[in-house]
């Protein structure tokens, strides 16, 4: 039986495992949402100030396993506590890919912004409005250890998935229209792309909540989930 | 137990009797009996009689403050019923004067502008108004700030930067940064953080929203930069047709004269520059009054079109009034709605190609009067309606340098009209003329006895 004194210290680790891991998560959608706003107004230079913020979430993602790994040595946790630590490094890879796909939007926005633009963007901010939704909605889900609002953000997969399929076929109109179009169409296709992969990790987070809520162990009662 | 006191009782009660030398069996007696009143008797009446008091300590302790001491009996515990119905008293008074300064400090954070955010050592939210979260939540649509208690800032809003703030907080005594939050409609907002004790056991957010500070601090570095590029350039060209005059005086007397007219010309152009700048100050300024009297539209239209009339004619570019119905008596500042027409009809003339129509029409319903001045010239393209009325804003700069005007004169008209309570708008499309139309709801244009009617 551990020492009150461990107990304290372990729950302490814990709660700040838990606020970095909502810190990273914060960073990650402001640098998705820069990427969009960039591209809407085609603003290079917060295209570029997304990119350098984006250092900073790798070296979080860094901090965040590191913690992880040392809770897991130091105080060897069972159950509701192994399961969320577990997650956690999951939870971080997760979000660091969803920061560079948002790096990935920056770096298309700064190559279109060296041409004129090729069509009025109508389907594109739609798709990424439902994508940042769903990061948003997961860390929510998150927050409050709610399996049906993380459910409920799974299944708006849909809806990007449908959102691709549309622009791409409208692009594929442009090339086919003049060959000139075929290299801003490309990049537009690969911003679509990247918004449908950001969509896809943030039905692995809700995954990854729901996984952490379901089957809450009785052992550790109130340890980190607020609302279970 | 009782046999054990009372047995105690009995030997103490016994001793001075014993002592005194008295006879012992009435001492016993006596001391019996005393013992026993003592021991037994005593406590249960005293018990019996304390018990309603007892229930009534116990109900004050329970926060009921509206029990009463007084009616107790017997009388001999009257005092401390008074004196418990006085703890009541007070109680109940300091706890009121309490809840009313609580509900006050709400009702304050509840319409305080300023996001106001309170913190504990651990950063867990103790309390929150209703600005803070519309401020950093703007798609939240409940209103009670209740939900938040004991969450951490990150939990509740998720925003990197003000939790960075708030990390650094920590180390320093106070923080003021400048945080933005994107969206729909992004905002600027600037957060200052400090503790609210001096022994820094929590941490109190002030934040205001400075998005609209900031677009007036650039719309005034645009107008500085604007002003004095307008300014620069006239003065430029009088000081190069100044410096030839000087050249050509001596050689080529008869050239001089095309330098002096663009001297001149320049000159003009600084000073009309400068009079419309002025002008536009002492509308935006206080000192601006409206002095309002009654005006007969339709003779007034006809004396100001008469003074473009000589324009006009020269350009084949007739003006012509209508007004509907036939007469409208208007009560509002003349000098005003002179600078707004003349403004407007020069514009038409301005800009129109020789053989264009310029119609000036009045027209009153039930709720307006709307005045206009309707081209059909080379339109407006829409996506410049939106700045039109910005100071220097040139839908086409180079045209509109060759036509002299100052770029003063639409954020003119449309100071002018919101002074007099009124508004100003545009229709227009590329190659279907332009129509400006001022228009006044009907009490701001009214005579002060038809507003009593």
């Amino acid at each position: 039986m551990p020492s009150r004194h461990t107990n304290q210290e372990f729950e302490s680790d814990l709660a700040k495992l838990r606020e970095s891991i909502l810190m990273m998560g914060a960073k990650v959608e402001k640098v998705i949402r820069a990427a969009v706003e960039a591209l809407m107004t085609r603003d290079s230079a917060l295209a570029k100030r997304a990119i350098a913020d984006d250092r900073e979430i790798n070296r979080l993602e860094l901090k965040i396993d590191g913690a992880c790994l040392q809770l897991l040595a130091k105080f060897q946790p069972v159950a509701s506590d192994l399961r969320f630590i577990t997650i956690s490094m999951k939870l971080v890879t997760d979000l660091e890919r969803i920061a560079d796909l948002g790096v990935n939007i920056c770096e298309r926005v700064i190559e279109l912004n060296e041409d004129p633009p090729l069509k009025p963007y109508v389907a594109l901010p739609n798709m990424a409005d439902v994508a940042i939704g769903m990061v948003h909605d997961a860390l929510d889900a998150f927050v409050a250890g709610d399996a049906a609002q993380a459910k409920a953000v799974i299944d708006r997969d849909e809806n990007v998935d449908a959102y691709y399929t549309q622009i791409f076929r409208e692009l594929l109109t442009y090339m086919m229209e003049d060959a000139k179009n075929i290299q801003r169409a490309i990049r537009l296709q690969s911003i679509a792309k990247y918004l449908e992969r950001i969509a896809d990790h943030a039905t692995n987070l809700s995954e990854m909540v729901i996984f952490n809520v379901k089957g809450t162990d009785v052992r550790h009662p109130g340890s980190f989930n607020r609302n279970p | 137990m009782r046999i054990f006191v009372f047995a105690i009782v009995l030997f103490s009660a016994a001793m001075p009797a014993i002592m005194a030398g008295a006879s012992s069996l009435s001492a016993l007696l006596f001391g019996t009996i005393g013992g026993a009143f003592s021991a037994w008797v005593l406590p249960n009446v005293l018990n019996r009689s304390a018990q309603p008091i007892v229930s009534i300590a116990q109900r004050l302790s329970r926060g009921d403050l509206s029990v009463h001491a007084a009616t107790i009996t017997p009388d001999y515990l009257a005092p401390v019923a008074r004196a418990i119905d006085e703890l009541s008293e007070n109680l109940s008074r300091t706890l009121s004067e309490l809840r009313r300064e609580s509900e006050l400090v709400g009702h304050i954070l509840d319409r305080m502008e300023e996001g106001v955010l309170l913190l504990d050592e651990n950063q867990h939210i103790l309390r929150i108004n209703p600005a803070l979260v519309a401020m950093l939540l703007p798609r939240h649509t409940v209103h009670s700030t209740d939900n938040f208690g004991n969450q951490t800032v990150l939990e509740v809003f998720r925003n990197a930067e003000l939790a960075t703030a708030l990390v650094q907080a920590r180390a320093e005594t106070r923080v003021e940064q400048e945080i933005s939050i994107d969206g729909l409609k992004p905002r600027q907002l600037m957060v200052r953080i400090t503790h609210f004790d001096e022994g820094q056991k929590g941490f109190l957010v002030v934040i205001v929203d400075v998005t609209e500070m900031r677009r007036l601090e650039s719309l005034r570095r645009d107008f500085v930069a604007n002003v004095s590029h307008e300014l620069l350039t006239p003065v430029a060209a009088v000081r190069s047709a100044t410096e030839t005059v000087r050249g050509v005086i001596e050689k080529n007397p008869k050239n001089a004269a095309r330098f002096v007219d663009m001297i001149e010309r320049n000159t003009d152009r600084l000073h009309a520059l400068v009079k419309d700048l002025l002008e536009l100050s002492r509308i935006e300024s206080r000192e601006f009054r409206v002095v309002r009297e009654e005006l007969d539209l339709g003779r007034f239209l006809d004396s100001l079109a008469g003074l473009f009339q000589p324009r006009a004619e020269a350009r084949n570019t007739p003006i012509a009034i209508t007004l509907h119905p036939a007469s409208i008596v208007l009560y509002t500042d003349r000098r005003a709605l002179e600078m707004m027409m003349s403004n407007l009809i020069e514009n038409a003339l301005k800009y129109c190609p020789e053989g264009s129509h310029i119609t000036v029409s009045g027209q009153l319903d039930e709720t307006h009067l709307r005045l206009s001045v309707a081209d059909d010239g080379p339109g407006i393209s829409e996506e410049h309606h939106g700045r039109l009325f910005e100071r220097f804003y040139r839908v086409d700069p180079a045209r509109a340098r060759a036509t002299g005007g100052t770029g003063l004169g639409l954020s003119i008209v449309k100071h002018l009209a919101e002074a007099l309570g009124g508004s100003v708008a545009v229709t227009s499309a590329l190659g279907q003329g332009a129509t400006f139309i001022v228009s006044f709801p009907l009490a701001t244009v009214a005579p002060p006895n038809a507003n009593v009617s």
